[in-house]
């Protein structure tokens, strides 16, 4: 199967007709296009057998039918018709070169009226072929971009769809196959190009033979990817003989010399010679390739002979033969060996032909003449024929390749091209944002034409800034500074169309320009580049929820509260106390959400009781001290939270918990101006009993301190804590707002007895095993009350560092002392409600939430007379208060609690109705929305 | 018109003054090609967290095999770090193996010499180039969508549809987001 492949870059400068990289397409057309169109329908005229693949790039037929490049071609091949008259006439006794001369005049004269009779248009007489049945014409991407380089499928994605798009309006039907840029393929991209209606294919050697799982056939079967699409692999050897610089036909001493033009080596003797073939240069003086050349390849040396077309021809005919012998042999080898019928494809880029190798046309006649012979074993195949009668076979996977060097995107993707990636990628991000954005406007038919003509034209730019043929030229060192004029230009020019529709301020004048300067895919949709999941601008929402939640918030406050904890991820009290008040919010009617970070078995994202909770996923890699892991945290918070504001989310204030989320707080606060609530549950100096020591103590503390300083408002839950903070940070009065931690008195009061097994007065203890809550003593306090009350019983749950120690404490009273370890919540109430006591001996407690689940259950209570905890109690009226450390005064309350239940009952019944007025979350909640620093839009005052 | 009738206050001129950027590309079977950009705001939010100046700090690439994990951070088969330049941004990483699925995360060192992550790469995939065992699976990228989004890298051109797998009905969840604390004094109660 032999497939040639008709590739040039879009070059086409209406301002100038002199770029000399414009003359490619000149060229091409002179000495490779016209050649091959006619060889074709000549060999379609006599030989039925004929077959021929042609892959041609959606820009090549853009210049191909564009009346500017015709034109300009005409004339080029007009202007050389007269220089091989000059010619004709300087030679005149030269008995050498004059016939040569003669040759070029001739065929010159021949393509002309070739040309002219086919009115200047190829594309229609290529069609022809392929409606006949001699010709299978392959689409390719729309700019020829090295897809395997692209960052997103969408860029992918809008590349093949615009060349499918475009293939159908010159050919009148749907492309069946595609020629990868640069055979450039990489997994997944078979399944868009399935989805676009492609079927086959075609990828270098490597990316088969290296396949999973390996085949036996090898390469002369095409292979059938996981999505269906045929993949045709190159077959090395045939390619070898053809391309190599070294060993293959082209380079053959009686071939003609690429790098002897008359255009280089005439006009160096005289002025006159000078002013003899300067006409048919650039008008600069560039010296440029005519198309004239008289000498053969000769040897390495630079002493060339002229060049003898007989010989040529013969050399042509030997290895011509040599060609379909090495086939046939090949093939038999491949039947030998499988039983199969094998294809072997051989694909090159058309330029060689006629361009780079002079007689390659004529070779391509003489071997495809003899292949479509009847004798022939061996035959020409189109690929939709040879799919059609043949099952493909599987392979797994196609690997990552190219038919670049080393089969890999290296000469796309090397030190003198690799900085315009990050350019492109991030245009291909702006061009899908815009894209997905407008196309909703265009499906309600919403959207203005200049927007349309704009975003058309921007998704142009874009693809020609794309084009694998700068980054080709930059590697290969040519003509860099045109492939980075190019490059830039078009980004430039694509940076300013998107600004024009980001910031609503047409430029009809502009646009109109750029339209007039590259007139390619007229049905170019930039709708290609939208988004191909309907992605939520946020990322840990779907879309679906981020509009609902958009909805739902709609003419609300906004209030954000960020917490480092928030159920199920309970380590301490905060993450119940931002529960509590998130909820409480939320059923006063407000827009609560929480940001915290992401735990193993919780959504991402979820709507609870009203609160929408905000799981974001910390970055983190491998095991991390906790002050770094914080920072990841914060981090990937205010990450989430520029996401929420730029998707165009509102957030109206910050409420922070504690230091570790002071980071982002005050980054809201620095770039956007939120203001910010920050809430102490805790300070670092009370945690370490006022003594700031380690490194990380003072970080933390210094943390702190900033918060208090830039912080709206200070939320603290006692007035010990109150107190605390005015020492430690010494904030302005008005700053300071006391409001208690509560809790919600009709929840959590189902419980499931059968957790529980009582087998005595019971003193229940839950919470943190560490220093501050002060088990230890708790456990000091035990044989004294067991002397007074023999069968109490004394129930510890909770984990922590201490657990050991105090395991080992407890452990000569036996039985009588158990630890539960970490329990549920449906565990613990069950013991609060059950437990005779329940005791909280902290050192150091900034409120004490425990009490409040205590009194909930109307269980007795013995706490600290420390921090929040006095202010929660009054002694001996709604329960007990032991000196904060003190065994004594610990042993004293307990042992009266278990031995007088009534008293104790009603105690627990007056905190009870104490704790309804004063602790249960509505009235709390209240408070809190009052002291918000933006009102609540429905009412109620600022404070 | 009510304070909440008008966009939002907070749409204020955040700029695109530095996006975040980190993008892992194969060269060849064996080299990958890195770049990135690490805005102003990240920038400054780092130098604050350790206290020293930006140009100071140890610029590190750290390159994860992540083949058949869905990486979460703390599962890749192995890993290997890099220290770059102060003024670099781009790296070329070769020795890499064939046919394995790669992560790269650019960071700095805190003063324990631990990797701080600052950025995470997309994931990409080496090819093969030599001829695999008969018995080797298919060691393709995991499709993690959900996980892609989250992290915010857009769609990936992987074998499986996208669109397949948001349909699946898989919640979002993600492994272990990281270790609890390693100090026991904290959080507070």
């Amino acid at each position: 199967m032999l497939v040639l492949h008709l590739h040039l870059p879009y070059i086409r400068h209406h301002d100038r007709d002199d770029y000399l990289e414009e003359r490619w397409f000149y060229e091409s057309m002179l000495e490779t296009y016209l050649p091959l169109l006619d060889m074709a329908e000549r060999l379609a005229g006599e030989c039925p057998g004929f077959r021929l693949t042609l892959g041609m790039t959606p820009t090549l037929l853009a210049m191909l039918e564009d009346p500017l490049m015709q034109g300009r071609f005409l004339n080029h091949l007009e202007r050389l018709i007269e220089l091989a008259d000059k010619e004709t006439g300087r030679l005149a006794n030269d008995p050498v070169f004059l016939p040569l001369a003669r040759r070029y005049a001739e065929r010159f004269r021949s393509l002309r009226s070739l040309y002219l009779g086919m009115e200047m248009k190829l594309i229609p007489r290529f069609a022809d072929l392929q409606r006949r049945g001699f010709a299978e014409i392959v689409t390719s991407a729309a700019t020829h971009a090295f897809l395997p380089l692209c960052k997103t499928e969408e860029a992918i994605r809008a590349q093949i769809a615009t060349a499918v798009r475009d293939y159908e309006r010159h050919f009148g039907r749907r492309p069946s196959g595609m020629w990868l840029p640069e055979c450039g393929y990489t997994s997944g991209i078979d399944r868009i190009l399935k989805e676009l209606g492609i079927s086959y294919t075609f990828v270098e050697a490597a990316g088969v033979r290296y396949a999973s799982p390996p085949l036996q056939e090898g390469l002369i079967v095409p292979r059938l990817t996981r999505h269906g699409v045929a993949v045709f692999p190159r077959d090395p050897e045939s390619s070898l003989q053809v391309w190599s610089a070294a060993e293959g036909y082209p380079g053959d001493e009686d071939y003609r010399e690429y790098y002897r033009d008359i255009g280089w080596d005439l006009g160096w003797e005289s002025e006159s010679a000078w002013g003899y073939i300067r006409p048919y240069l650039l008008a600069d003086g560039t010296r440029v390739n005519t198309g004239i050349k008289y000498y053969r390849i000769t040897g390495r040396e630079d002493r060339k002979e002229p060049y003898d077309p007989e010989r040529a021809a013969a050399k042509v005919r030997a290895h011509a033969e040599h060609f379909v012998r090495c086939r046939e042999r090949q093939a038999e080898e491949a039947l030998n060996r499988t039983g199969g019928l094998p294809l072997i494809t051989a694909p090159y880029d058309a330029e060689l032909f006629g361009h780079w190798w002079h007689e390659g046309p004529e070779w391509l006649e003489t071997v495809c003449r003899m292949l479509s012979g009847e004798s022939s074993r061996v035959r020409l195949v189109l690929p939709s024929e040879y799919l059609a009668g043949q099952t493909t076979v599987r392979a797994d996977r196609i690997e990552e390749s190219s038919w670049g060097r080393n089969a890999s995107a290296e000469v796309w993707l090397q030190g003198g091209n690799d900085w315009i990636y990050r350019y492109l990628h991030q245009a291909e991000e702006r061009m899908i944002r815009l894209a997905t954005h407008y196309r909703a406007m265009a499906d309600r038919d919403a959207l203005s034409p200049w927007v349309r003509r704009t975003l058309n034209q921007a998704a142009r730019e874009l693809m020609l800034a794309q084009s694998s043929d700068w980054a080709f030229i930059m590697d290969g060192g040519t003509v860099v500074e045109y492939a980075v004029r190019r490059t830039k230009g078009h980004l430039e020019r694509f940076g300013r169309l998107c600004e024009a529709v980001e910031r609503d301020k047409p430029d009809p004048a502009y646009l109109a320009e750029l339209e007039r300067a590259s007139p390619l895919f007229p049905d170019l949709r930039f709708e290609e580049f939208a988004s191909v999941l309907p992605l939520s601008p946020v990322s840990i929402l779907t879309e679906a929820q981020w509009l609902a939640v958009q909805e739902q918030t709609r003419g609300r406050r906004n209030v954000f509260m960020l917490a480092w904890e928030y159920p199920p991820h309970n380590v301490g009290g905060l993450s119940r106390s931002v529960y509590e008040f998130s909820k409480a919010l939320a059923r006063r009617g407000e827009a609560v959400h929480v940001v915290t970070t992401a735990h193993y078995g919780s959504p991402y994202f979820e709507l609870s009781e009203g609160v929408c909770i905000h799981r974001v996923p910390v970055v983190a890699s491998g095991p991390t001290d906790f002050w770094d892991w914080m920072f990841e945290m914060n981090l990937a918070m205010i990450d989430h939270l520029l996401q929420w504001l730029e998707a165009g989310g509102r957030i109206d204030v910050v409420h922070a918990h504690d230091w570790m989320v002071y980071y982002t707080a005050s980054e809201m606060k620095s770039s956007f101006g939120l203001p910010f609530v920050a809430t102490f549950h805790a300070t670092e100096w009370g945690r370490t009993g006022g003594r700031i020591e380690s490194e990380l103590q003072r970080r933390i503390h210094r943390l702190e301190s900033w918060m208090a300083a830039e912080a709206d408002r200070i939320v603290v839950c006692s007035r010990h804590m109150a107190d605390e903070i005015r020492r430690l940070f010494e904030p302005s009065e008005s700053r300071i707002h006391i409001i208690p931690n509560g809790i919600d008195m009709d929840a959590g009061t189902e419980t499931v007895e059968t957790f529980v097994v009582k087998e005595g007065p019971t003193v229940f203890y839950v919470g943190r095993l560490v220093f501050e809550k002060g088990v230890h003593v708790l456990l000091h306090a035990v044989p004294h009350v067991l002397a007074q009350v023999p069968d109490a019983r004394f129930v510890i749950a909770g984990a922590g560092p201490m657990e050991a120690q105090l395991r080992e404490q407890a452990a000569p009273y036996g039985d009588r002392v158990k630890f539960l370890g970490h329990v549920d919540a449906s565990v613990k109430e069950a013991w609060l409600k059950a437990a005779d006591a329940a005791v909280v001996p902290s050192l150091y407690e900034p409120f004490g939430i425990v009490a409040l689940e205590a009194i909930r259950h109307r269980t007795p209570l013995v706490v600290s007379d420390t921090g929040g905890l006095a202010e929660i109690i009054d002694h001996g009226e709604d329960g007990f208060k032991a000196l904060p450390g003190h065994v004594d005064s610990l042993v004293q309350h307990l042992a009266e609690t278990l031995l007088n239940p009534d008293r104790a009952r009603s105690m627990a019944d007056r905190a009870y109705r104490k704790t309804r007025e004063m602790y249960d979350m509505p009235v709390l909640a209240e408070r809190l929305s009052r002291l918000y620093p933006i009102p609540d839009p429905r009412g109620g005052v600022s404070v | 018109m009510s304070h909440f009738d008008r966009r939002s206050p907070a749409r204020a001129e955040y700029g695109r003054s530095g996006a975040d950027l980190l993008h892992l590309m194969v060269q060849n079977a064996r080299s990958l090609y890195l770049y990135w950009e690490v805005g102003s705001r990240r920038r400054n939010l780092t130098e604050r967290h350790f206290g020293c100046p930006w140009g100071t700090m140890p610029k590190i690439i750290r390159l994860y095999d992540t083949t058949c994990v869905y990486f979460d951070g703390h599962n890749a088969n192995g890993y290997f770090d890099i220290e770059t330049t102060p003024e670099a941004v781009n790296w070329y990483i070769h020795g890499v193996q064939p046919g394995i699925t790669y992560t790269a995360d650019f960071g700095t060192y805190s003063i324990h010499r631990q990797f701080v992550p600052l950025l995470r790469s997309n994931v990409v995939v080496t090819p093969r180039d030599s001829v695999p065992d008969a018995a080797e699976p298919a060691g393709g990228p995991v499709n993690f969508t959900a996980y892609a989004q989250a992290m915010r890298k857009g769609v990936y051109l992987f074998d499986e549809s996208a669109a397949e797998e948001e349909t699946g009905g898989r919640k979002l969840r993600l492994p272990d987001a990281g270790p609890p604390p390693a100090s026991a004094l904290y959080p507070p109660s």
